[in-house]
């Protein structure tokens, strides 16, 4: 064990709190707490958007599992203490790992290569340093920067209460972090800007269902996606045949060339017509088509298909 | 795109499972694909007054009877095969 934990010394972030004078010397253990958890929130951000620039897995419950193993995987642990005044030492495990990360194939080079290059970026720069800091904008995006910086800065640089002095490797001299100044905080710690995002907005039929008369709809179940206008009937005229609809049928009115043309899919209707009106009229037309003509046979001479279209029609005629 | 002669396209259709329906409509001729004794959703008209089928009537038919213009072409020169449409709408879940 001890030997586990020495390898593991030699490459740690070693640091130390001091409280401030007016604290009476004592280091509070919410400060401690603070410290710690600032730090470990700051480096997983910081994984988190190492693993996303190599990952491939699309499906998102998929990745949750992958990056809750991730996250267990580069937990930063205690590897020393010192009670004297609180002073610490931690590092991710490099050495072994329980989990498999699609991605990466050798993990604990990975992790020991992440922490290595997080220590370099966060922990051991100059917060002022402006080629540093065009250099820290063109890697990482303002809400990276956010994730990682903020919780060094706010939690750590800029605590009241206690100082804390970082170091690296077992005989490293403790240096406090540079507070950043003004115009440095503004692009390490950007403030949010909202984003209007312009989504692709898409539609589908669906089947909803209402209990009540105020309860929002919930969704039964997608049908296909849809990428033209909707039509709703629910009156359909062809002749002398006037069909009074339960709700609303609905058809993708699609226009091609000089053509248009309305389909239902579910009732297996397309027409179509040179104007809208015209594929409107035909489209009524194979309404009552296929309404007299389905109902005219008897259920065994139609096939399974044409039989649900059927029921359907005479569920949906009032 | 080929044009069809709507006559021979009409009789190639019915010698494949095709046949023609009670209609109300004076203009045009409704026929409907029937598999194993039972009515399919597959149907398309042909005009009475035995007009050429041009791209445009040839897509808009393929259309009405689950098929690509491509293979309603195939279909009316009796290249596609009953067995043939029969299998695609199949794929379809058509039948």
């Amino acid at each position: 064990m001890d030997e586990f934990l020495q390898k593991l010394r030699e490459k740690a972030v070693y640091f130390k709190l001091e409280s401030k004078p007016k604290y009476g010397g004592g280091v509070g253990i919410d400060d401690v707490i603070g410290v710690l958890k600032s730090l470990s929130e700051s480096y997983q951000s910081f994984v988190d958007i190492e693993y996303n620039k190599i990952n491939t897995q699309q499906d998102r419950k998929k990745l949750t599992q992958i990056k809750k193993g991730l996250v267990e995987e580069n937990n930063l642990i205690i590897v020393d203490l010192s009670f004297s005044s609180f002073g610490s030492a931690v590092s991710p495990n490099v050495i072994t790992n329980t989990h498999t990360i699609p991605s990466i194939k050798n993990q604990p080079k990975w992790k020991k290569e992440t922490f290595e290059k997080y220590k370099s970026i966060v922990l051991k720069s100059d917060f002022n340093d402006q080629n540093y800091l065009k250099d820290i904008s063109k890697q990482f995006t303002p809400v990276d920067r956010q994730r990682i910086f903020g919780p060094i800065i706010d939690g750590i640089i800029n605590n009241q209460k206690a100082n804390t002095s970082f170091s690296f490797g077992e005989k490293g001299k403790l240096k406090q972090l540079p507070k950043p100044k003004k115009e440095s905080y503004s692009i390490l710690v950007p403030t949010p800007q909202p984003v209007q995002i312009d989504q692709e907005i898409r539609t589908s039929l669906a089947m909803v269902e209402i209990k009540g008369k105020t309860a929002k709809p919930k969704v039964l179940e997608l049908f296909d996606e849809v990428k033209n206008p909707i039509y709703s009937f629910n009156l359909i005229s062809f002749g002398n045949n006037n069909y009074t609809l339960r709700f609303p049928i609905y058809c993708e009115l699609i226009h091609e060339d000089k053509t248009y043309s309305m389909e239902n899919k579910e009732f297996g209707i397309y027409a179509s017509g040179k104007n809208i009106e015209e594929a409107q009229k035909n489209f009524f037309e194979e309404f009552d088509y296929v309404f007299t003509r389905y109902n005219s046979l008897p259920d065994d001479q139609l096939t399974d298909d044409v039989l649900a279209i059927k029921k359907l029609l005479n569920f949906v005629v009032k | 795109m080929a044009t069809l002669d709507s006559n021979k396209t009409y009789k190639a259709m019915c010698k494949k499972g095709f046949q023609e329906a009670e209609n109300k409509s004076n203009d045009h001729k409704r026929i409907e694909f029937w598999h194993n004794g039972k009515l399919t959703r597959c149907r398309t008209k042909f005009s009475h007054n035995a007009q050429e089928l041009n791209n445009y009537l040839i897509g808009e038919m393929a259309k009405q009877i689950a098929l690509s213009k491509n293979e309603f072409v195939e279909f009316a020169k009796c290249t596609l095969t009953e067995e043939s449409y029969v299998s695609i709408l199949k794929t379809k879940k058509l039948i």
